[in-house]
């Protein structure tokens, strides 16, 4: 009996090389802000924003897979994704009301 | 301390998290508060080792075809759901009996990951190099190992809803990060292949912790310069356990995964007594 396999998106693999080298080379911005944020006096404010570029790459990631599952008529992922943006946006909203 | 000890420190922890789907914070936090710092001033530092070591991961491990993104979005759903539940029910339970559930679970899931031998799937010589990857419209899909194809599918996709939705109460009860329910959940319940399960869980659990974070910055909780060591640290240790994941076999990466999570569990129930 032949098994049956699923189908992979043929640009999946590029797209996340792709994304991968996004994601490196913002690392690498990061890297050096947090760097200049340690070693200069005052660098703080510098610091503060590699962290936020750091913590702003899970989420737009999650935006890009809602993007890329839309181009390929994914529906139900995409809306799966955009559900979890819409979780992690409400998270924050409530902690700070109830706060 | 000083923020050349917390890079190491954050280094070694985010290696050692990634390696096992964990997420370096589980580690991390209870070293430093060990050294006397604060829990208020740590937990934002836990979640940016977990954001940072989760995206210097993504690299490698989107290379390798064992992160599989809707496996995580899907879960992730459920357990975000199940964190903003646990936070807004925080202080129902006891924070010692919680910490107690929460060693309980890691030994479990220690014991369920251990005892089992060899791989559950199998190289599969008929399936074609193009069947590698996530397969569109489920959470199936396949990957590398050694030059051969491994396809797997997700069952049990129910429980491990309500697994992740368990693990993100948890999580918001009690402020401890779930990756080390939600990499065992996937692998011994979903039956999804253990680098399969690490790697999504690594991804995954960067965006609750992010989304946390911003949280923790908006109410300034965040010690910038502990941070960019932090940041520096869990970069290059992410990197590293993601690599040292490429070159292990399944069976021996499960087998650290639950040495780590008896690691865990003592972990937890020293903070009790």
């Amino acid at each position: 009996m032949t098994p049956q396999y699923g189908r992979v998106d043929p640009s999946q693999h590029d797209a996340e090389e792709r994304l991968g080298r996004v994601i490196s080379r913002t690392l690498i911005v990061v890297a050096a802000l947090a760097i200049v944020g340690i070693a200069v006096p005052g660098g703080d404010p510098v610091a503060l924003v590699g962290i936020g570029v750091a913590a702003a790459i899970p989420i737009g990631r999650v935006a890009w897979l809602a993007w890329r599952w839309a181009r390929i008529r994914d529906m139900r992922f995409m809306w799966a994704a955009v559900q979890l943006l819409v979780l992690i946006a409400a998270g924050p909203v409530i902690a700070l009301l109830t706060s | 301390m000083h923020p050349v000890l917390l890079l190491i420190a954050a280094l070694a922890t985010s290696a050692i998290g990634t390696l096992g789907g964990l997420g370096g914070a589980i580690i991390l936090v209870p070293i430093l508060v060990s050294t006397g710092m604060s829990p208020t001033e740590v937990a934002p530092l836990g979640l940016l080792s977990v954001v940072v070591g989760s995206s210097a991961a993504a690299n490698r491990q989107m290379r390798a075809h064992t992160t599989h993104h809707r496996l995580g979005v899907v879960t992730e759903s459920a357990s975000t759901a199940g964190a903003v539940i646990g936070a807004l029910a925080a202080g129902i339970i006891s924070q010692d009996a919680l910490t107690l559930v929460l060693a309980g679970v890691a030994l479990y899931a220690a014991l369920a990951g251990g005892r089992r031998k060899g791989m559950r799937w199998k190289p599969d010589d008929r399936a074609p190099d193009s069947v590698v990857g996530e397969w569109i419209g489920t959470m199936d899909g396949a990957y590398s190992l050694d030059g051969a194809v491994v396809p797997y599918r997700t069952s049990r996709v129910g429980a491990g809803l309500v697994a992740m939705g368990i693990s993100g109460i948890i999580t918001g009860l009690s402020g401890v990060g779930g990756g080390f329910i939600k990499t065992p959940a996937k692998s011994e319940l979903m039956r999804v292949p253990v680098k399969v399960s690490s790697s999504t869980t690594t991804f995954s659990i960067g965006i609750t912790a992010a989304a946390a974070l911003f949280v923790k910055m908006a109410h300034g909780d965040l010690d910038v310069e502990m941070g960019a060591a932090v940041v520096i640290g869990s970069l290059v240790g992410g990197h590293v356990g993601a690599l040292v994941q490429s070159k292990l076999s399944p069976p021996v990466i499960r087998r650290f995964l639950s040495v780590a999570l008896i690691a865990v569990a003592a972990n937890l129930i020293v903070r009790v007594l």
